[in-house]
């Protein structure tokens, strides 16, 4: 009775798209953003959601282009304020794995361990971002088009 | 009840303010730490909720010099990453009152704030 209880959760699982009933989230293959922060935060105020994402949309790809001029330089101290200032964006607007991998970043260059990893995990910053960007801006055209 | 939130992320801190706003704070936002001791200069707040890491002067750096003037009482929450527990530590050793944790809640924030506003105000009246 249990095991088929248990199989048949399992199966509702694989089926789940979380974001086809949550208005919160925006998903596609690629990427899964989660805007709930900003519609707990505002009481669903389309208005500020909108302004939030435009505000994000624009920032973050400057963001991301100084965190790769640091890492281009070694400058370690702005790889690591650049990747705490990004965090507290992805704190609001989640996507995905990019606050464990802003994370990652600012705690090796903060104390200047496995910089190694440093390039692969911008890389994978950016990439994701692009990924994000599409989906934002298709989705936050016009403030009634979400 | 009077909030000032220093932050200098621009999407967090206008998060943060709409979020307090709704629930009925009067909020003031700062951009860094030394905009927020500016305002500090006219504006009385009750509470005051302060990154650690922005730009000309720090949270640290800021809890340090609240705590040592006029507004010495007025409790301070911190807004922390989680890898940062030695901050925080210092934070606490500065006077400040309590500390979230980034991603946050935005339910938590406020309960949080209710909480310290209670405290303070349990405390000043049985003084």
């Amino acid at each position: 009775m249990r095991k088929v209880f248990l199989e048949k959760q399992n199966e509702e699982s694989e089926d789940e798209n979380p974001g086809e009933d949550n208005p919160c989230i925006f998903q596609n293959d690629d990427v899964i953003i989660d805007l709930s922060f900003l519609y707990a935060s505002s009481g669903n105020d389309r208005n500020f959601i909108f302004s939030m994402v435009q505000t994000f949309l624009k920032n973050m790809p400057l963001t991301i282009k100084k965190l790769e001029q640091s890492l281009n330089n070694q400058d370690w101290e702005n790889v690591y304020k650049t990747a705490h200032s990004a965090k507290s964006s992805f704190s609001v607007i989640k996507v995905d794995e990019m606050l464990d991998w802003v994370r990652q970043v600012e705690e090796n260059a903060l104390n200047k361990m496995n910089l190694e990893y440093i390039p692969d995990l911008v890389k994978n910053i950016n990439q994701k971002f692009l990924f994000a960007e599409k989906i934002l801006r298709k989705n936050f055209q016009e403030k009634d088009s979400f | 009840m009077k909030i000032l939130v220093a932050e200098d992320e621009q999407i967090l801190l206008m998060s943060i303010e709409a979020k307090l706003r709704m629930d009925g704070f009067e909020v003031v936002g700062a951009n860094d730490g030394s905009e927020a001791l500016k305002i500090l200069e006219n504006y009385a707040p009750d509470i005051i909720i302060t990154d650690i890491l922005m730009p000309c002067i720090s949270g640290l750096e800021l809890i340090s010099i609240v705590k040592s003037n006029s507004h010495k009482k007025t409790p301070v929450i911190v807004l922390s990453g989680l890898d940062e527990e030695d901050t925080v530590m210092e934070a606490f050793q500065l006077g400040a009152d309590d500390f979230i944790s980034k991603p946050f809640n935005p339910i938590e924030l406020t309960v949080r704030v209710r909480r310290l506003l209670k405290i303070s105000s349990t405390s000043a009246k049985s003084k």
